[in-house]
């Protein structure tokens, strides 16, 4: 009988199916990894298995007996106890207070016993081979690899039956990770399950003994790691034809002048020597798993982290990322990833959305001359086929792709070259989506260059000339012409690619 | 299939050794405003033509309704949140504290206390049901419940007036051991009088050590510092809200009891001052307005060097129409300072 099982389950956030019949089962005394692409459903099945969310329809069962988690407090007190990527350390508490949350040994006065904590707190620490870290330190004052430490002792603190890693090795270095594996096959000795999700497929062959694929929210199958090689894990994780249909690639007229040249670009642990080119015409993906940088890479670019280092030129002239205006009065614009909050200003006209960033240009001394406003606007519902009932709708009322094209008409009307799109689809519906790639082919055809942050493959594939494949903030890898398949994709995403580092052209 | 996985390189962190930041960098928003006290207090002791007991009362009672109001202000401002109601909650027990005292019977005050605090803890309930459980911003929820309870205020005490036992006044703001030194063992004795006032300061600085080393205290100060994280660390989000608004309240009733003893008297506004005052204090104290970090002690220093702030300037000779001027601007340079640490923060949208 499996130690903890989940079955049928159903999850709908809004009208967005997160899981549909998924089940998930696991036994003590093994480590079960979750695989499958972004959004396939893995994140949302453990935050089920931990009490994070309820599920809308499925049952749980723990040794057999059903179980209803209310809250996470309710499921660690069952043994289930997770660690996420986002973390549940509290900045401001110390090692050992966050070690001890809910759990603190008290003196017979009913008052916190500090000298234990902090004791144990090292025992604990001590136990998985990290004694650097002391247990009075503020968290706030540790490193990222130093709080996944810290989490994943506190969840072994609690002495789970089931315990969850989410990504909980992401920013340890390989020796970091080869200590939590081994005090991680220990407890498998000791009879605790482990439930393992990743993107390094290097760590799931090591460490696992099963594993299940998601896709679309549905669980594919589940397979012994040791006999299942790589090809057919990653075809289980893909298994799907094309869903949408892309315009088509316009033949290669590629402009020998680059229009945008980025040469060592690092942001501390987060972005690492990204090199690269992007050409006039030319719409350059940006693939990997979710959180190795591209959206970072992005930002950066766009001037909105500082410490960013390396070298930049656009149209041959040399640029630093600094801030969004200097960004702007390079030609570069960026479409963020929430319309909702950083795209756009819902609430305002459809009109005033689209020529905020311009203002300047459609206002003489100071007050907006509606005449000139009327023309900008005009013409970009034109170019972009907006549909909306008047530039004065507030701009909440239209539909997502509307939206989103009032969001990209904007950086549009700066006279930007370099389009930044950060994941201009999600949650927009597949007819908007085609006027959105359309749009892009249209805009490319124009002289502009788009680099495009997509975490829907079928995109990457669909619609780029070339693709980065980004691992741990540096390219990993980088694909084009016939090597641009969901399958390198994939495989150049978790780590298993066959060919290593592309060329950095 | 040989795995080709990227190489990663080794963080710093592999064989870094994490210490405890040393006491001073720790507090150093503690020490800055415990200096700025003992400097202002300095001036006040050297400008000041006489330094008798009087004159250590008038300091002690000075900035001691602060400093009780300050307690709860403190805690709410912990847990992320903020209390525009206090000033009115201690208006309101102050103006019934002066109401239902009886004049011949002065021990009733007893009950009266009792009743004040019960009030004051039943008006942070109320604020705190709002917030923990309608979900609602506190900023909004007190603001309207300080119009409600300033209205309840002006209908128990339309006018100023009411009684307080004069032995209730000089219980919390006489000057003790000045006529009868204080007999200890061993046949010693203590004969420097020392204002009432000061016992209390004594009693909340235990209270808040006390309360320090208590588990609901490590829940205000996470929910305060990442409510998300608390929530997943199985804090009852909820309910340590509902006790810090709770503990606000019984803190504003026991400021309105000081407001009694102090002024004898009832005020429906005596208090109302006390709101923008005991955020001040918090803020100078050096607590984050954001949440999860900062001490009380920090917030009794702030409180002083409020109440100190306005007799320092006149020895100096500036006029009081520019007092709140100067008081304006000490706040901005200590939250300007207090700024400096958050230089580390890297960028203005907070790593999205």
């Amino acid at each position: 009988m499996a130690l903890l099982a989940a079955t049928g389950i159903d999850k709908r956030f809004g009208g967005v199916v997160a899981l549909r019949d998924a089940s998930f089962s696991c036994d003590a005394g093994e480590i079960h990894a979750l695989l499958g692409e972004n959004g396939a459903g893995k994140s949302t099945m453990v935050k089920v298995l931990c009490g994070v969310h309820r599920p809308d329809a499925g049952t749980l069962a723990l040794d057999g007996k059903s179980v209803d988690f209310r809250d996470p407090a309710a499921a660690t007190a069952s043994g289930i106890v997770p660690v996420f990527q986002e973390l549940s350390l509290i900045p401001d508490l110390t090692v050992a207070e966050n070690l001890f949350m809910q759990a603190e040994p008290r003196n017979r006065l009913g008052l916190l016993d500090r000298k234990r904590m902090n004791r144990d707190s090292a025992a604990l620490l001590g136990r998985l081979g990290f004694t650097g870290i002391d247990p009075a330190a503020t968290v706030r004052d540790l490193s990222l690899a130093e709080r996944q430490i810290v989490e994943i002792a506190k969840a072994i603190g609690r002495n789970p039956r089931v315990l969850i890693l989410d990504e909980a090795t992401s920013a340890l270095n390989s020796q970091q990770v080869g200590q939590v594996f081994a005090v991680v096959r220990q407890l498998r000795a000791q009879g605790v399950a482990i439930v393992f999700i990743s993107h390094r497929m290097d760590e799931v062959r090591h460490l696992c003994d099963r594993a299940t694929v998601f896709r679309d929210g549905q669980t594919v199958g589940t397979v012994e790691v040791a006999r299942a090689g790589n090809d057919e894990i990653v075809q289980m994780m893909i298994g799907r034809p094309l869903r949408e249909a892309f315009p088509p690639r316009p033949p290669v007229a590629i402009d020998p002048q680059p229009l945008l040249e980025v040469r060592d670009l690092s942001l501390g642990s987060d972005l690492r020597n990204v090199c690269f080119t992007l050409h006039r015409g030319e719409i350059l993906g940006l693939s990997g798993l979710e959180g190795q940088g591209q959206g970072e890479l992005l930002f950066a670019l766009f001037g909105i982290f500082a410490g960013v280092t390396g070298e930049v030129r656009v149209a041959g002239k040399p640029y630093h990322p600094g801030d969004p205006r200097g960004a702007m009065a390079a030609n570069l614009a960026l479409v963020p990833e929430d319309r909702k909050t950083q795209g756009l200003i819902l609430p305002l006209p459809v009109g005033e959305n689209i020529t905020l960033a311009t203002l300047p240009d459609v206002a003489s001394a100071g007050i907006i001359d509606e005449a000139k406003e009327d023309a900008a606007t005009g013409e970009m519902q034109m170019r972009l086929a907006i549909k909306t009932a008047s530039m004065d709708t507030p701009v909440r009322f239209l539909s997502g792709g509307n939206q989103q094209k009032v969001s990209i008409a904007k950086w549009l009307l700066t006279g930007a070259e370099v389009l930044l799109l950060h994941d201009p689809t999600r949650g927009i519906d597949v007819g908007a989506k085609l006027e959105i790639y359309t749009l892009m082919r249209d805009l490319t055809a124009q002289g502009n260059g788009i680099l495009f942050f997509s975490t829907d493959l079928a995109e990457i594939v669909g619609l780029c000339d070339r693709a980065l494949v980004m691992y741990e903030g540096a390219v990993a890898s980088e694909l084009s012409g016939p090597d641009l398949t969901e399958a390198n994709l994939v495989s150049a995403a978790v780590g298993v690619a066959a060919s290593p580092r592309a060329a950095t052209a | 299939m040989a795995a080709a996985t990227p190489t990663i390189a080794p963080t710093a962190a592999s064989d870094r050794v994490v210490h405890r930041r040393p006491f001073v960098v720790r507090n150093a928003r503690l020490l800055l405003v415990w200096g700025l006290l003992l400097l202002l207090l300095a001036v006040y002791i050297a400008q000041a033509p006489q330094f008798r007991p009087r004159e250590q009362r008038t300091i002690a009672n000075s900035g001691l309704t602060l400093a009780v109001a300050g307690f709860g202000q403190t805690l709410v401002v912990l847990t992320g949140g903020i209390d525009l109601s206090l000033g009115p909650m201690v208006s309101l027990t102050n103006s019934i504290a002066s109401e239902i005292t009886p004049k011949d019977n002065p021990k009733a005050m007893w009950r009266t206390a009792v009743i004040v605090l019960a009030v004051g803890a039943l008006g942070g309930l109320i604020n705190g049901a709002l917030v923990a459980y309608g979900r609602l911003q506190p900023i909004i929820v007190t603001l309207a419940t300080a119009s409600v309870w300033s209205g309840i205020a002006l209908y128990v005490r339309p006018q100023p007036g009411g009684f307080i036992p004069a032995q209730f006044s000089e219980l919390i703001s006489g000057t003790a051991f000045q006529k009868q030194p204080l007999q200890l063992p061993f046949g010693l004795s203590w004969s420097v009088p020392l204002p009432k006032a000061s016992f209390v300061v004594v009693a909340l600085v235990v209270i808040w050590l006390f309360f320090r080393q208590t588990r609901i205290a490590t829940r205000i100060y996470a929910i305060g510092s990442s409510e998300g994280a608390a929530y997943m660390s199985g804090v009852d989000v909820a309910r340590a809200k509902l006790l810090a608004y709770t503990l606000a309240g019984i803190a504003a009733g026991a400021a309105g009891l000081v407001t009694s003893a102090q002024t004898a008297t009832g005020n429906a506004l005596a208090g109302n001052v006390l709101t923008l005052n005991s955020i001040a204090a918090v803020v100078l104290g050096g607590a984050s307005l954001a949440g999860g970090a900062g001490s009380y002690l920090g917030t009794l220093a702030g409180a002083y060097v409020i109440a100190l702030n306005p007799s320092v300037l006149f020895f100096f000779g500036v006029s009081p129409f520019y007092q709140q001027m100067f008081q304006g601007s000490i706040l901005l340079v200590a939250v300007s300072l207090g700024a400096l640490g958050v230089f580390r923060i890297r960028n203005r949208m907070d790593r999205l």
